[in-house]
């Protein structure tokens, strides 16, 4: 122990000093450009999954296991869905949270949701 | 028995420091404990109080006396990567592991050293990687394993070395990295200017500043560590 705080410790009466943590609770913290830029890189998240890739992987949803004539068809001519691809395509639907990694995706929106210079 | 390769992509984060100090504790932990340089700076045994003209002996060469320091049977592994005869031992398909024995080692592992750290990462009961909240240690998260999300790493538990509460990078870096790894963030050390001074006093940490903030992270680390290799039977068992 370094000497000027034996003193210290000697004049406060004490053996030991107390630490102070100064920690930030959940919603403190700020999203810092650094920390988006590890969450949008696949080499440390990974791929984000497809929305196919994420129901295969994902348990079976209610009534998925119903008897298959209760399930809709894909629409009025079911044939027509075959030359959709031709179509012009429709606009992609927006990504849908992967079921593993949604926390994740929250935790950086809350991040984002925070005001800049809130705590400095 | 095992064991433990402590790796980090970024030099600096103190990967030697916690490396001498995990086996120091795991020593005191009941465990017999073997730490292993391979680093090209000599520098694990400075954590230890070693002076740099000491040496200690190589673990293929077997030259020079044993040196224990604070329970801990510290060696050379210097250049031992290139060493066809070890690398022949890892690499053999089918060979057990040359760490399967009674005892624990902790290897320390140059940040550059990538090809020492792949021979070794089979072999590894645990793969530590500490970090400290500084950008430049961040940035370097993706590349840990190429070809795998640092996040899917199966051997790797991370540690936030130097971590200091009273600056707003260092407790967001926290909070961000709890929040990204969970249980792989296996532990924190908050920064203490006593591990410099205990190094450069050449005396070890428990014994410079035996109130060090420091050490009480270091001991919940190895025990954050006994836990996760599933080493803590045998430190119960020294104790009854």
């Amino acid at each position: 122990m370094r000497a000027d705080a034996a003193t210290l410790l000697t004049r406060l009466g004490r053996n030991d000093f107390r630490y102070r943590e100064f920690t930030d609770t959940f919603a403190d913290a700020e999203l810092w450009p650094i920390f988006e830029a590890l969450l949008t890189d696949e080499r440390m998240m990974g791929k984000p999954q497809s929305m196919l890739a994420a129901k295969e992987d994902g348990p079976p949803t209610a009534g998925a296991s119903a008897d298959a004539r209760t399930v809709e068809p894909l629409g009025p001519d079911p044939v027509s869905n075959l030359f959709a691809g031709y179509a012009r395509p429709e606009p992609k639907p927006e990504p849908q949270p992967d079921p593993a990694k949604g926390d994740l995706r929250d935790f950086l929106n809350r991040l984002s949701q925070q005001p800049r210079g809130e705590n400095r | 028995m095992a064991m433990i390769l402590c790796h980090s992509p970024k030099g600096g984060v103190g990967t030697s420091f916690i490396a001498a100090q995990l086996a120091i504790h795991m020593a005191q932990r009941g465990h017999e404990v073997v730490a292993l340089d391979f680093t090209y700076q000599d520098a694990l045994k400075l954590y230890f109080g070693v002076l740099p003209s000491q040496q200690v002996p190589h673990i293929v060469e077997g030259t020079g006396e044993a040196t224990v320091v604070s329970g801990v049977e510290i060696m050379s592994a210097q250049r031992l990567n290139r060493d066809q005869g070890f690398r022949n031992l890892l690499t053999r398909p089918g060979a057990s592991s040359p760490f399967d024995s009674n005892k624990l080692y902790i290897a320390d592992v140059s940040a550059g050293d990538r090809d020492t750290k792949e021979l070794l990462l089979p072999h590894a009961l645990l793969h530590l990687c500490p970090l400290n909240p500084r950008p430049g240690s961040l940035a370097v998260l993706p590349l840990i394993e190429p070809g795998t999300p640092t996040i899917d790493l199966p051997k790797t538990a991370f540690l936030l070395n130097m971590l200091d509460d009273t600056h707003r990078l260092s407790r967001h870096s926290h909070v961000f990295l709890r929040e990204l790894f969970r249980d792989k963030l296996i532990g924190t050390v908050r920064r203490d200017e006593a591990v410099n001074e205990a190094a450069a006093m050449f005396e070890p940490l428990s014994r410079f500043a035996p109130t060090s903030v420091a050490l009480a992270d270091l001991r919940k680390l190895a025990l954050a560590v006994e836990t996760r290799c599933g080493l803590q039977a045998r430190a119960e068992l020294v104790k009854s």
